[in-house]
């Protein structure tokens, strides 16, 4: 991914373009270009770009407070904080937009910077891109970018002290422990000094060349007389450096200290600054004076790598993010239909065929069992649930026998059930008279009456023995008996004997 | 200008967590439908083992009313009168009565006259009592008006014809309509003359099946 990091730094476009790539960051490249060469600034950028853009909020845009929270539960923390921002401040939250960064101090604490910045500033900074076709993905903070800048190209200085000469205002910064902790700057910047040195220079140097002679002009051998507009400036802006470094001193003691920005707009610019505030600096850093006068830029296009401060919140989101929005809400969207609808077609689909399997066994069932009812269930056509619906009714029809079928044991059957019993051997036993009635039996007028048979018989027994056989078998016979009512037995004269019972209906079905 | 909209409408306007909430919708509404109708199809199911185990015994049945049905749907009209009532009883005795009679040695013939006399009216004469009809069934309850004498044989013959039974060498008619002995009797005696035989007394059901 390329992330194109860009310093509005009037007169100046501070442009660096760097790539991260797995094996780490690399710096495609930087460069410098005024603000009324259009053109030149765009292909500084336009060029087959494909990234992020970032640009930051100069420090003269934005107020920084501190605030500490003990608080370690994430899920409030923006609550309280924008609770505490309002309460804490004079600003009119509708004029204001506040962004805060969390360090998490301890177990209980987390360390909170609060930017704050004027939307109209904010409006204004973003309009000023516009002019340019830059719409910024990313609007963070100056302060931010060169603390980014430090622990990329220092990454063992954790603490220091930073100023970054730009050309239209100085910005002063301590760093501990790689984070910011207070900041301020210098309004007017170099640009303000190059002024004066054009107007102390005016009848000698035509404006175009009042940089290049800047450059060549030492501020350790400065006199007051021939650039009295210059000295005055410098005295100024040196005097509020000292005050700045004073204060810093008293917090954080001595520093290393790091120029960055233009230190070369004049010979001995650092040197002729240092002098002031030397006492309170223990080193300065070495740096590179043009990757120097790109820190910013370059620390905007790190600063993406990390969580960024974002400014582009509320009414500033960018169009483009919301259009981003938009397509992977239509996608989401869209993956979200197409999974319910697969789903529905999948699942409809299994319980259809779960539903075909039914009748299709139901089908062969039937071909085989009762073809004339197969066509009746399925001639009339329908869906799976009418024709089960159809079979569930003949089912249903045919739930009780046909009441007209005897179930009654027939007077033959009886008879030759009763055989047995009369043909013995040594004890013929003779069957002197039967009744055979039957007490219930359906018809047209009652269907539902069930079968009840009863029969009597009379049979000559001579020997007693045979009859009490004969009455036990009768006892027992469970199959043509129908037992639960009693089997009546009486003993009548000259060897006879009656017996009568109830018969039982059969059980098997019917054989025509 | 429509993807910004709708950027903004799903992540601006309502909360993400409900365009969240509207995005598994659709998967949702999916699986409650689909749960319903599975629910449902597990019940089509149960119903459908259910009705497949009594429709083998509800088939059975189905077959046996068409049997029936088809078997005395082409019953005679004058089933009773032609089969029945037309039965001769008793023929064996009838033919020794008459040789008896043509012995020269017999004196008294009055006894066998009057015994043959019987057996040539001893038939089986049935008045119909109660009469229903329904659709295509015509139903009568028949009473035989009085008892007849008949040997073994004979019953065996009379119980094949009523009951539509093949009973030993005697197979039923084939257009019988359905006969029920609702009542039926029978008590073993000897005549004057000693010859033993059935007296045979009963009360049928008749059904008459029209197609």
């Amino acid at each position: 991914m390329q992330i194109l990091g860009l310093q509005l730094d009037p007169p100046f476009i501070r442009i660096a373009q760097i790539q991260r790539k797995s094996s780490g960051v690399k710096i495609l490249h930087w460069a410098t270009e005024t603000t009324d060469a259009l053109e030149h600034v765009k292909r500084l950028y336009i060029r087959a770009f494909k990234g992020k853009t970032v640009t930051g909020l100069p420090l003269s845009s934005l107020f920084i407070r501190s605030l500490e929270i003990p608080l370690t539960s994430s899920k409030h923390l923006s609550e309280v904080i924008s609770f505490q921002s309002e309460a804490t401040s004079h600003f009119n939250p509708t004029e204001t937009l506040s962004v805060p960064t969390f360090t998490k101090k301890g177990k209980n604490k987390v360390d909170t910077l609060l930017f704050t910045s004027s939307r109209i500033l904010l409006r204004s900074h973003l309009q000023n891109w516009r002019t340019w076709d830059v719409d910024p993905d990313l609007v963070s903070a100056v302060p931010l970018a060169l603390i980014q800048y430090t622990r990329w190209k220092y990454p063992a200085l954790t603490s220091a002290f930073l100023i970054d000469l730009g050309s239209s205002e100085w910005s002063c910064i301590w760093m501990e422990n790689g984070q910011l902790q207070k900041s301020h700057f210098i309004g007017g910047g170099t640009e303000a000094l190059l002024s004066a040195f054009g107007e102390d220079r005016k009848r000698v140097l035509l404006p175009k060349e009042i940089s290049i002679f800047a450059k060549q002009y030492d501020l350790l051998q400065i006199k007051s007389h021939v650039t009295p507009l210059l000295s005055a400036r410098l005295e100024d802006m040196r005097h509020e450096l000292a005050k700045i470094f004073c204060s810093f001193h008293k917090l954080a003691g001595t520093k290393p200290i790091l120029f960055t920005g233009q230190v070369n707009a004049f010979t001995h610019l650092r040197e002729f600054l240092l002098a002031e505030i030397q006492e309170w600096c223990s080193e300065e850093i070495a740096s590179d004076v043009e990757e120097g006068k790109h820190a910013v830029a370059l620390g905007l296009a790190f600063e993406e790598l990390t969580q960024p401060l974002q400014f582009r919140r509320e009414e500033f989101f960018p169009p483009k993010k919301w259009k981003k929005a938009g397509i992977y809400a239509m996608a989401l969207s869209g993956i979200s239909l197409l999974l319910g609808s697969a789903t529905f077609i999948l699942g409809s689909y299994l319980i259809q065929s779960q539903k075909e399997k039914m009748i299709q066994t139901l089908a062969a069932y039937l071909k085989q069992e009762d073809q004339t009812l197969q066509q009746s269930l399925f001639s009339k056509g329908g869906n799976e649930e009418e024709i089960l619906s159809r079979w569930n009714r003949a089912i249903a029809s045919y739930k009780k026998e046909y009441p007209f079928i005897l179930r009654a044991p027939k007077v033959s059957e009886l008879l030759e059930w009763l055989t047995p019993f009369l043909n013995q051997e040594n004890n013929p036993i003779s069957l002197v008279s039967m009744r055979y009635k039957l007490l219930q039996f359906p018809t047209l007028d009652n269907p539902a009456e069930p079968y009840q048979a009863k029969l009597e018989i009379e049979l000559h027994i001579p020997n007693p023995t045979s009859a009490r056989k004969l009455h036990e078998a009768l006892l027992q016979d469970k199959k043509w008996i129908y037992l639960d009512h009693a089997v009546e037995w009486d003993a009548l004269n000259n060897d006879i004997y009656r017996s009568s019972f109830y018969l039982k209906n059969k059980d098997g079905f019917y054989v025509p | 200008m429509f993807l910004e909209t709708v950027g903004k409408l799903c992540f601006s306007k309502i909360r993400p967590f409900f365009f969240y909430l509207f995005l598994i919708l659709p998967f949702v509404g999916a699986c409650l439908y689909l749960g319903m109708q599975s629910v449902y199809l597990q019940e089509l199911e149960g119903q459908f083992i259910q009705s497949c185990k009594k429709g083998k015994n509800a088939l059975k049945r189905k077959g046996e009313k068409e049997k029936f049905l088809e078997k005395y749907s082409h019953a005679a009209p004058y089933f009773l009168d032609t089969h029945i009532e037309s039965l001769l009883f008793l023929q064996k005795e009838k033919r020794a009565l008459r040789e008896l009679l043509q012995h020269p040695a017999l004196t008294d013939k009055r006894e066998i006259e009057e015994r043959l006399h019987f057996l040539e009216e001893n038939k089986l004469l049935f008045a119909e009592e109660t009469l229903r009809t329904s659709g295509q069934i015509h139903e009568s309850e028949e009473k035989q008006r009085t008892p007849v004498q008949m040997s073994e044989e004979d019953l065996k013959k009379l119980l094949c014809c009523i009951e539509n039974i093949p009973i030993d060498s005697f197979s039923p008619q084939e257009n019988s309509p359905q006969i029920l002995l609702t009542d039926f009797q029978f008590e073993k005696k000897e005549s004057s003359l000693k010859t033993p035989f059935l007296e045979v007394e009963m009360k049928l059901l008749k059904r008459e099946i029209k197609k």
